[in-house]
């Protein structure tokens, strides 16, 4: 029960909020997202006082459904963070829902709650109902605006192609119990030790691919992107960015778990197929993101492209890309939400999301243009912000697989290439803002304090991460520390 | 390959490619329940009665009822025109479903099937499942019902009528503020689970 | 280590800090961002002091503490950066941290009416802030990220008026001519690093400043025999010509005059140039370091002695003939800035920052005064309209008359004597070559000429302008005061008979001799010097001051005497021709060669993806249009009329995607079963 302490705090705060929510004044609702955030923020601040238990060793509990080590922790707190600031960004979107505030940050905590549960799953049962809270949550959060025909069509599509991707992953859990008869990761990586015929079963591996497949749809990875764009321009501000930064994490760190700790075996010979998937991710994100207007089916894309550069450190097969994999995320998380943070509050007034709200902005507020221009910089990956560390350890992870396969030059040739071409459109955005032709819009912009203070942590993380990477690195190399496959007999034994 | 099996499944298929392909919507939803109706029946004969059981329950009782009721209740009266059968795009579909299918296939047909183990056929009741699933289970178990909560306030969120008088002039306004769930209930859900 | 050692880093960062938070400054809140930036400086100035006392006391040795950390490590090299201190970063901070305050002070009144003062606070703090990172670094790396970072500092502040095209392309100039000098630094940077493995200067004995990576140095070889420290130097050193404004790369200086009259100016004449004499000194180890056995002077120190002494005399020539009074004062402070060369090259660290010191004061005496001049005479810039200045502008007057001639040299009581005789000194004592004495004497009698010259033309004779002078207010001569007593005083620090500087950064006591000063050789070159001054001042005195000029516009006296000399020093030697000939048709050729390849290859490139882009596009909407819309049309068609909500959902869209993903599927099966065998 001390493990999941976390998460039992979160939903007994999300259902505080639906009962606050009685005794609030129509008018204050929306200031309910305050206190959310505010204990959200005390229940991270208690995480680094009652988890030290972590430091001796991975702990198990519910019939080693959960687990809680290092790398559970960082993501707990990761998406601890990332929630906060989106509530805080919810607080300034709550003038375009019309009704149901208070609903909308409970669906947001209870997103929370599963993102939680995933980063502790260790069992495929666990990994199907995590995954499933979060997806249901997010039916309902994209399609919040229900005034808006764009926001339900988000809803809707992300609900069927989500449903077809669970479908996926629920047949694909189905294999791999049949042919392994375990759920637990542990139990089915000692089975794969034991019976190393097992990795060359066309079943098994082919209830590994389905479950990758259901993953790789979170986190959204060609070819299973498709719905991204779409649902990134149609959802509320909000939910977008706990969607591209949350779920995607979410995907990330059950993929981790998936591949580095349940079924190792497999994954030492599936470098190809990972190196493939990450090159098209890249290349179909940021070549697609160049002709769009529209600023959040941009980031749809370059949402795309940043899960292809998390691929990288997959295709590395190495402790040193697992490690920049966190490092990246974390860079990623202050970054994007820094973006949708000032995407909602300039386009409070507007209907519009094309690029052109964003000219003169740096008259309307300093403080917001500045922002922005640091997130896409540090998208673009220009040193020395936090985009820029996280790539070259990706990059870094890569090449020095070289060695034993030179498709991995090809793919940092690629990733590069992605890199080069992502300039063009992040740099857009940039002229957009400081040299717009035809400015008619000059009222200030006013931005409440605690949307200031958001903001001022995303620059100074985005700032801290690029500029001293040392302990963050440390932290990161340490929380993968957990996903260090114990030796096994089974490599030579495949097939 | 008995002659029972074969019935059923030709049952299913058949209703179950009606459901998709008939004009009228009621019709439709009857041929589901068929279809369900069928799986239920292809479970029992596989001697799986409790899942059987709850196909039926489940999917023949209370879905196939909520669809029915979906249709009667947003049916429009003009649904009926008849349209090609083979067009472009029934043509695409097929082909991605045979793609598909021919790639499963051939992934099954690529495993060397493992050596059978001798399984004994586990005696599944609904005391032990219900045993499992507040032991071993007990976790899933209460997520899924935080997830349940999640949905019913979601659909209750979706499904509200909207305060925004502009909205359509023959809807009666409500005057209220908007959700007001019940507290208790939704708390009990969740206790009841823990 | 002492506190203030430890939190050095303070210094830099409170402007750093500063610096942002005006630029998320409101434009209208020009108080805050004046208070802030201020402040910071006014903080940074305290604990300059603080750090300059620390090293005051110190034990036989010289005082020296390193702060140095780990930034982050990859692998198993770690990158170390740190800051250090000891007299020589103390005495530059105190100076950078006093001038810029008043620099500061100074530009609220003259920037008051501009409607960016927010931009200029912040870049001005930023400026600040590199400057002081260049001194407090205990790391090549961490020199250099400042070094740029200060570069790019003065691009904002020479092109602050950026709609003035000059101020724009004075801008440009400046940066780039300032880079070619960095290449070499740069170059130099990664060779260090390459044969070293450090770039800290001071480690506990394995920084690259300290003998064993000294020893190692020097030792190695590289083509024609040169040492490698001697390489890595000379190419350090190009760093400093360019920031410096030695020649060949001085062209920028004078064009920088453009920014904001006279803060930006005052700013690199009297701060930035400064950097590159600093780099010198900070890298002396390495500049002064010659093999065992070879007891001579160190190329290096020969190379910055020579680039010293040519841009010395060349400057002053050129200056000798300019009519703007700011241009004068530009081409005074790179003759100056060949002086400091000069002395650190021949005479060791403290003779160069010495003058460094002294110089910084009595310029920025010279540029305020300047300011208030033509402040005073209606943003009049060229001498030849002004002229009897002295009874409108009394105090003006007098304190430029101190500023001028501790520049000139005027013996005793003014601190540009001193130093300047400290430089001569060592000239004459130099081992290798009298004839860097005969240049810096030269360059000596040009200075005492050119700023005689200045002072006839602006402050005696007949007023030559239009407007009614008048003299500058308060807020602008109490610094001119305050200056000119520094300029006075300074000087007591660095006599012979008193070397308190020379022993402060060598860790000694001073000692008061004043029989010193009557050694034969000091004696000899005190009053070579003297004499020097003396020839120049009366020269300049018998030209322009005994007859002063009528009219504005008639010639030049000098140009009576020689008017081919004339003309070509007016045109500063043709330098900047000379440039544009050469240097600039050269690079406007790879510019258009690039553009070339740009275009051709490039855009090739791009316009490739972007085909292939449309291609799938157009692909893909003929496939929409063909299978998916044409049947999914057809039967919609009632749908929409019915609920048009409805069909907007179901476009046609969501269909395709389901395909896709079973496409994708089955695609990744198939090289499943195929490709990862």
């Amino acid at each position: 029960m001390n493990l999941m302490i976390l998460e039992l705090a979160v939903v007994v705060l999300g259902l505080g909020i639906l009962l606050g929510d009685l005794w609030t004044a129509a008018h204050q609702k929306h200031l309910l997202g305050y206190a959310a955030a505010a204990l959200l923020g005390v229940i991270l601040l208690a995480s680094f006082f009652g988890l030290e238990q972590v430091g001796s060793g991975p702990a198990y509990a519910f019939n080693n459904m959960l687990v809680l080590d290092g790398l559970a922790v960082f993501f707990k707190r990761f998406f601890l963070i990332a929630a906060i600031l989106v509530l805080l960004m919810s607080v300034e979107f709550s003038n375009r829902i019309q009704s149901g505030i208070s609903e909308f940050y409970c669906l947001i905590l209870f997103a929370l709650t599963g993102m939680m549960f995933a980063a502790s799953a260790n069992d495929f049962i666990m990994v199907f109902v995590a995954l499933e809270l979060i997806s249901v949550t997010f039916y309902v959060l994209n399609s919040f605006q229900r005034n808006r025909l764009a926001s339900l069509e988000a809803g809707i599509k992300y609900l069927i192609l989500s449903a077809l991707s669970a479908a996926f992953l629920v047949f694909g859990i189905a294999l791999v119990f049949g042919t392994t008869t375990f759920t637990n990761f542990a139990d089915i990586q000692r089975a794969l030790v034991a019976n190393p015929a097992l990795a060359g079963n066309g079943l098994f591996l082919l209830g590994v691919l389905m479950i990758i497949v259901g993953l790789g749809f979170k986190i959204a990875a060609f070819p299973f992107q498709i719905w991204a764009p779409d649902v990134y321009q149609g959802s509320p501000t909000p939910s977008t960015a706990f969607l591209a930064v949350g779920s995607k994490a979410a995907g990330i760190v059950l993929l981790l778990r998936v591949l580095f700790v349940a079924v190792p075996a497999v994954t030492q010979h599936w470098s190809k197929l990972l190196i493939i998937i990450s090159a098209i991710t890249i290349l179909y994100g940021n070549l697609c993101a160049i002709p769009q207007r529209n600023l959040k089916r941009l980031l749809g894309y370059s949402s795309i492209s940043n899960a292809g550069y998390l691929l990288l450190g997959f295709a590395a097969l190495s402790q040193a890309g697992k490690a920049a994999i966190l490092y990246y995320l974390a860079g990623y998380l202050f970054t994007v939400v820094a973006a949708f943070t000032v995407i909602c509050l300039v386009t409070r007034d507007r209907d519009s999301d094309d690029i052109t709200v964003l000219a003169g902005l740096h008259r309307r507020s300093p403080l917001l243009a500045m922002a922005l221009t640091m997130a896409m910089v540090s998208l673009a990956g220009i040193p020395p912000l936090a985009g820029f560390f996280g790539k070259f350890l990706l990059l870094k992870a890569v090449v020095e697989q070289g060695a034993t396969n030179s498709a991995y030059y090809w793919l940092v040739g690629i990733t590069v290439f992605g890199v080069v071409i992502s300039l063009y459109y992040y740099f857009g955005v940039i002229r957009a803002i400081y040299w717009s032709k035809d400015v008619t819009d000059f009222s200030p912009i006013t931005v409440s304090w605690p949307a200031k203070l958001s903001l001022v942590v995303c620059m100074a993380a985005i700032l801290y991460l690029g500029l001293l990477p040392g302990k963050p690195l440390k932290l990161s190399e340490d929380s993968a520390l957990a996903l260090t496959t114990p030796v096994s007999g089974s490599k030579q034994l495949f097939h | 390959m008995d002659l029972a099996f074969i019935i059923i499944a030709v049952l299913t298929l058949a209703s179950a490619v009606a459901a998709m392909s008939l004009r009228n919507l009621v019709h439709c939803a009857l041929c589901m329940v068929m279809t369900f109706a069928g799986i239920a029946l292809t479970f029992l004969q596989l001697n799986a009665e409790f899942v059987g059981l709850a196909q039926l329950l489940v999917y023949v009782g209370a879905v196939a009822i909520l669809i029915v009721f979906a249709i009667l209740l947003t049916r429009s009266e003009d649904a009926k025109k008849e349209v090609r059968f083979v067009s472009s795009s029934t043509v695409v579909g097929f082909g991605v479903v045979a793609l598909v299918a021919v790639s499963l296939l051939a992934a099954i047909q690529h495993t060397q099937i493992l050596p059978p183990q001798s399984v004994v056929a586990p005696h599944v009741s609904v005391k032990r499942i219900g045993e499992q699933l507040m032991t071993n289970y007990v976790l899933p178990l209460e997520v899924i019902g935080l997830l349940l909560t999640a949905a019913m306030i979601g659909a209750v969120v979706i499904a509200m009528r909207e305060p925004d008088p502009a909205d359509s002039v023959d809807v009666q306004q409500r005057n209220g503020s908007p959700l007001k769930l019940d507290p208790d209930s939704k708390k009990t859900a969740v206790v009841a689970n823990e | 280590m002492s506190w203030i050692t430890k939190n050095l880093w303070l210094i830099p960062i409170l402007p750093l800090l500063a610096a942002a938070l005006i630029s998320v400054c409101k434009q209208p809140r020009r108080r805050t961002a004046a208070t802030l930036a201020i402040g910071s400086m006014v903080f940074s100035f305290l604990l300059s002091c603080c750090a300059f006392a620390t090293t005051l006391h110190s034990e036989h040795g010289g005082f020296r503490e390193v702060a140095n950390f780990d930034w982050f490590s990859f692998g198993t090299t770690t990158l170390r950066l740190g800051w250090v201190l000891d007299p020589l970063t103390a005495c530059m901070l105190v100076m950078v941290t006093f001038v810029g305050t008043l620099i500061f002070i100074y530009s609220i009144g003259y920037m008051a009416h501009d409607e960016n003062f927010t931009r200029f606070f912040c870049f001005l703090a930023l400026f600040a802030a590199a400057m002081l990172g260049i001194l407090i670094a205990n790391n090549l790396l961490l020199l250099f990220i400042s070094w740029e970072l200060v570069g790019l500092a003065s691009y904002l502040l020479i092109g602050f008026w950026f709609h003035k095209p000059s101020a724009a392309a004075a801008a440009k100039k400046a940066f780039i001519t300032t880079r070619i000098g960095d290449i070499g630094f740069f170059i130099g940077i990664l060779w260090l690093y390459s044969s070293t493995g450090t770039l800290l200067f001071y480690d506990n004995g394995a920084g690259c400043l300290e003998s064993s990576a000294l020893t190692k140095l020097v030792t190695e070889t590289t083509f024609a025999g040169m040492a490698v420290s001697t390489a890595i130097a000379i190419l350090i050193f190009c760093g400093a010509i360019g920031k410096s404004g030695q020649v060949p790369l001085h062209v920028w200086l004078p064009d920088a005059m453009e920014g904001p009259t006279p803060v930006s100016a005052l700013i690199h004449a009297a701060t930035m140039v400064a950097a590159g004499v600093f780099l010198v000194a900070r890298v002396y180890p390495l500049m002064e370091v010659t093999a065992p056995g070879l007891p001579s002077v160190s190329t290096a120190l020969q190379v910055v002695t020579w680039i010293g002494a040519i841009t010395a005399v060349f400057a002053a020539l050129i200056a000798v003939a300019q009519n703007d009074i700011k241009r004068i004062l530009a081409y005074s402070t790179v003759s100056q800035l060949g002086f400091m060369m000069m002395g650190l090259g021949m005479g060791g660290v403290a003779v160069g920052m010495f003058h460094l010191i002294t110089h910084a004061f009595f310029k920025s005496l010279l540029f305020l005064g300047a300011g208030s001049i033509i402040h005073g005479c209606h943003e009049e810039q060229d001498i030849r309209h002004m002229g009897g200045l002295k009874k409108y502008m009394p105090l003006t007057f007098a304190t430029y008359a101190i500023g001028m001639m501790a520049l000139s040299g005027v013996p005793f009581f003014f601190s540009g004597f001193w130093s300047k005789d400290e430089i001569l000194h060592s000239a004459f004592t130099w081992q290798v070559s009298k004839i860097p004495f005969y240049l810096a004497a030269f360059g000596a009698l040009l200075t005492a000429f050119y700023m005689t010259r200045q002072i006839c033309y602006a402050f005696f004779g007949s007023y030559r302008g239009h407007k009614h002078p008048h003299e500058s207010p308060r807020v602008m001569t109490v610094p001119l005061v305050l200056l000119a007593i520094g300029a006075i005083v300074l000087g007591v620090f660095g006599t012979p008979a008193w070397p308190a500087f020379e022993t402060y950064l060598s860790g000694h006591d001073a000692e008061f001799d004043v029989a010193k000063l009557l050694r034969g050789e000091t004696l000899s070159v005190m009053l070579i010097s003297i004499c020097i001054v003396a020839v120049g001042i009366f020269a300049a005195w018998q030209l322009y001051g005994r007859k002063p000029v009528k009219t504005a516009d008639q010639p030049d006296p000098l140009e009576a005497v020689n008017g081919n000399v004339y003309r070509w020093l007016a045109n500063r030697l043709y330098i900047d021709e000379f440039y544009d000939a050469t240097v600039i048709r050269l690079n406007a050729a790879f510019a258009y060669s690039a553009d070339l390849l740009d275009r051709v290859l490039w855009g090739g490139a791009v316009r490739a993806a972007s085909l292939v882009t449309l291609a799938f596009a157009h692909i893909n909407r003929t496939i929409d249009d063909l299978f998916i819309n044409f049947g999914f049309d057809e039967s919609c068609h009632n749908i929409r009329r019915s609920s048009g909500f409805l069909s907007k959902l179901q476009d046609g869209q969501i269909q395709n995607y389901l395909r896709g993903i079973g496409v994708a599927l089955a695609t990744l099966v198939l090289f499943l079963i195929w490709g990862c065998r």
